[in-house]
């Protein structure tokens, strides 16, 4: 089962961070719409279950 | 005269060349034919500006669409810690909020943070109460229904905790209701959500938030060293509890801030050094260098002082997003901002001695500043919307003006913020300039420029005048009173460290102006919207005499007044007890000292309680002069006649209403209707002053002007007795003549608008319709102009804004709004894009008479 941590988007939280948790990462993807691109990013964790995501890309 | 040099400096800044020709022409041909923006990042932001305003209540854009992120990370930190005390919880809930949210950096910006989980997206505030959540939950055309469940599910938990609840047990029914209607005056803030803020940016730019984190660490270690020695005293003690748990409501929330601050840089470093940006307009490698430098900048502020103007502007921009945005809605943009920013400005531009940068790129940071407030989603209640259109929100910021001594405060700051609003030609934020004929000729021509272009703005406030009004009924020392800004459209409001104004709580908040005279002639009744007793019972109009008629008049001033001035502080108590901004809180220099949150309002510094007619109540004075000369004078008509024909809405009596238009009206140097202004507006200041709000004995001060609701009001707003038909624009402006009424010229609407008693009132908004041959087009028109704004400064005569736009453009743009997106007018206190507005809207000021000068 693919997770989180395997997938390109996923950029682990750096343990010296105010939101440091245990496992906790960003998952940071360039999307677009007609307004044009923009990077996001919102909180996962490393061991999520990226079955069901359909923005996972294998590292 | 104008001078030649400052036209050609001018014209060398803004990289202009006129050829001879008029500098307004040449840069509206330029504008038409290039776009705005200065630099071809501003220009490419420009093009893809995601503008979020609403017409009728509606979000222009289809792409708006609403997020649940924050009212779902609220509504988790709210049950995590719902037995905490108040101000820890709404901490807490920020907190949460910040540490869990998406953020997002768009291609280009120079300026990040956004309050939102993706861009174009809408969140919202079930703290607030049901009814705001509702009505965006129930529109489809922004709520997608996956999310209409989960959203009606945080409504029920919402329900015991909100703001609406809190506030709604003081109310007797009778009150509320009339309240709710939105006839006699604003709804309350806890029905549609809508307040405003102005947060002290100063202390966070100069000590940075882990200064004033230490501050409160050392406020809580002296009151737990107090509360161990011996004796014991229990008067002095007992505060402290209190003021403990607010500065630990501050810390949290700013050590959440600088958190959240640092996600963005941890995501630009990322940015930059993962992802493929070679179709950046500047190219990879420039894009890469800008994300690290926004990487380093986000690490560091608002954690510690700016150190320059890039620092100063993205510490500003978050404090803005997180104290008017995330904590709460708060309308506004509030700064004087040459004054703010100008040490940052002198170290960058000038001196280079941090964050060296030339004059063009604060210009184009400045553009970007001013695109990046054109993108902010806001969720005010519906009745709000409607009275904002053609705009996101009331984003107003303050320019110019003198010092304490007399000394112009205008700098070169000053002019590249003006200059930045000709290249970018937004309509947000909209400019308030300090106006005095001691500011320099550059600057006020750069003023004029921005008039010509027909953006609206800079609205023109009296500087001398609201100095001395700011000492003389608010207390404020010369230093404080010199630098005011405006909180929202026309009141000023005290900046600097220890000076958080609120509106709607504090000042703001309003009453209807035509609705204290239409209820006066029926006994308080609304037939016209609610069908509900709204006003005070004065009796029947129908057997009043001219002394009758005033009594009643003065009577339903005192009577809607009361309600609003009891409704404010209501929500003010309510909000300070459950709803704090510890963040806000944390801003101020007063309240960290005091331990006190932002919404406490006993011993303020610079206490500013004052509020709104709105729209405008020259209609009442207009009434009362037909009433007068056509019933009483003339004695042609009785009240009885008169009433029938209201009630008809004047259908079947046009030769009466012609007759009653003809009668006497503001705006025209006549006497026999100004001193009935003169009368009106006196009354109102001695009621205003009677209501005295806490913290300031001397009572409360008026600020008529009109939004736009002298539009979308009409419908609410019964025919009147000057010839006005039910549905129909009602005055604008606050001391505007109505529209076509006007027949006297320029300096006649100044004469009339000069007897009011000037030096009570705390703003009273003028609008005026000039030329664009004269303005735009002819190299007299600077002389022209500064000689009406001489006339208007020597009269005393407190504020005027000016429509400088065609008729045949406004007429053009109803039939192909396409072509005419840069369109601009002025509507009241802000300007919008003339294309987003309602037909009736435009054709209100398409009707306003154009004035010749000269
Ligand atoms: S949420 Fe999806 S896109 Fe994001 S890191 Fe996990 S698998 Fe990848």
């Amino acid at each position: 089962m693919p997770q989180c941590k395997e997938c390109k988007s996923f950029f682990p939280v750096p343990e010296n961070e105010w939101d440091y948790e245990k496992g906790a990462g960003d998952c940071i993807r360039e999307l677009r719409d007609n307004k044009g691109r923009y990077w996001h990013a919102r909180r996962t964790k490393d061991e999520m279950d990226a079955l069901k995501c359909t923005d996972y890309k294998k590292r | 005269m104008a001078s030649a040099a400052v036209l050609e400096e001018i014209s060398r800044d803004l990289k202009i060349d006129r050829k001879g020709q008029p500098l307004g022409k040449v840069m509206w041909e330029k504008k038409i034919k290039e776009g705005p923006g200065s630099t071809p990042r501003t220009k490419h932001l420009y093009k893809r500006c995601r503008w979020a305003h609403t017409a009728g209540g509606e979000y222009v854009r289809e792409d708006i669409k609403i997020s649940l992120e924050r009212a779902r990370l609220y509504t988790e930190g709210h049950k995590a810690n719902a037995g905490e005390l108040p101000i820890i919880i709404r901490a807490k809930c920020l907190e949460h909020y910040l540490k869990n949210c998406s953020i997002y950096i768009q291609d280009e910006e120079l300026i990040v943070g956004s309050h939102n989980e993706y861009p174009d997206k809408l969140e919202l505030f079930p703290e607030g109460g049901a009814k705001n959540m509702m009505d965006y939950l129930e529109d489809d055309t922004v709520t997608p229904p996956e999310l209409y469940d989960e959203g009606v599910k945080m409504v029920e938990y919402w329900k015991q905790w909100s703001l609406s609840s809190r506030c709604e047990r003081y109310f007797d029914p009778e009150s509320l209701e009339k309240l709710s209607t939105g006839v006699i005056g604003e709804p309350p803030v806890w029905a549609h959500f809508y307040t405003s803020a102005c947060p002290p940016y100063q202390s966070v730019l100069e000590d940075g938030l882990e200064k004033r984190i230490k501050w409160c660490e050392d406020n809580i270690k002296n009151a737990r060293d107090k509360i161990k020695t011996f004796p014991w005293r229990g008067e002095e003690n007992f505060p402290l509890f209190e003021k403990i748990d607010a500065w630990e409501a501050m810390n949290i929330s700013a050590r959440a801030v600088i958190g959240w601050a640092r996600k963005y840089s941890r995501l630009a470093r990322i940015i930059a050094e993962n992802f493929d940006l070679s179709d950046s307009v500047g190219g990879a490698g420039q894009r890469k260098k800008e994300l690290l430098e926004i990487a380093d900048i986000c690490a560091r502020v608002p954690a510690e002082p700016a150190r320059g103007l890039k620092d100063a502007m993205q510490s500003k921009w978050f404090c803005f997003v997180v104290a008017q945005n995330i904590e709460r809605y708060c309308s506004g943009y509030s700064q004087l901002e040459d004054n703010l920013l100008w040490p940052y400005y002198k170290a960058s531009v000038i001196d280079k001695t941090a964050q060296p940068m030339s004059r063009e790129e604060a210009v184009e940071l400045i553009e970007c500043e001013r695109l990046k407030v054109c993108e902010r989603t806001v969720t005010k209640g519906r009745w709000m919307r409607i009275i904002h259109p053609g705009i996101n929100d009331l984003h107003i910021l303050s320019l110019g003006g003198l010092d304490e001594n007399g000394n112009d405060m205008c700098t070169d700051l000053t002019d590249v913020i003006l200059e930045a609003a000709l290249n970018i030609h937004t309509n947000e934020p909209s400019i308030a300039f300090k106006y005095s004929p001691k500011c320099n000729e550059k600057t006020r021509r750069l003023v004029y420029e921005c008039i010509s272009q027909g953006f609206g703005f800079p609205s023109i406030k009296n500087y001398e005048k609201n100095f001395k009004h700011s000492m003389e009924y608010h207390g404020w020392p010369p230093e404080v009173a010199a630098r005011w800004a405006l909180v929202l459209c026309m009141a000023p409001g005290a900046t600097g460290r220890r000076s958080t104004q609120h509106s709607r709580n504090e000042g703001g908040s309003g009453i209807v102006g035509p609705a204290v005279g239409t209820m006066a002639l029926s006994d308080g009744f609304d037939a016209w919207f609610s069908n509900k007793q709204c006003g005070a019972h004065t009796g029947d109009a129908s057997k009043f005499t001219w002394e009758d008629l005033l009594k009643a008049v003065e009577e339903q001033i005192k009577h809607n007044s009361q309600l609003m001035f009891m409704n404010k502080e209501i929500t003010s108590y309510a909000e300070n007890k459950w709803l704090e901004s510890p963040f806000l809180a944390m801003m101020d220099d007063w309240n960290v000292e005091e331990g006190v949150g932002a919404f406490h309002r006993y011993n303020k510094p610079y206490t500013n309680t004052w509020a709104d007619y709105y729209p405008g109540p020259v209609g009442v004075v207009d009434d009362l002069a037909a009433i007068k000369y056509w019933v009483f004078d003339k004695k042609k008509y009785t009240m009885a006649q008169l009433l029938e024909a209201l009630k008809a809405n004047w259908q079947g009596y046009e030769e009466m209403r012609q007759e009653f238009l003809s009668a006497p009206k503001f705006g025209n140097d006549d006497d026999y209707v100004d001193k009935i202004a003169n009368w009106f507006f006196n009354v109102s200041c001695d009621v205003w002053a009677a209501h005295k709000m806490v913290g300031w004995e001397k009572g409360a001060t008026i600020v008529p002007q009109s939004v736009s609701a002298f539009v979308t009001l009409g419908s609410m707003i019964g025919a009147e007795p000057f010839g006005r038909r039910h549905g129909e624009p009602t005055h604008d402006g606050g001391c505007s003549p109505y529209m076509g009424l006007d027949k006297k010229g320029p300096t006649a609407v100044l004469k009339s608008v000069s007897k009011l008693p000037n030096e009570r009132i705390k703003g009273i908004q003028l609008n005026q319709r000039l030329p664009v041959g004269l303005m735009r087009e002819s190299e007299k028109g600077f002389d022209v102009w500064s000689a009406y704004m001489k006339t208007w400064h020597d009269l005393n005569c407190d504020h005027v804004q000016f429509n400088v736009v065609r008729t045949e453009d406004m007429r053009s743009a109803q039939k192909e709004p396409e072509k005419w997106e840069h369109l601009i007018v002025r509507i009241a206190g802000y300007s919008a894009r003339f294309i987003s507005l309602s037909k009736m809207a435009q054709d209100a000021v398409i009707a306003r008479t154009e004035q010749e000068l000269g």
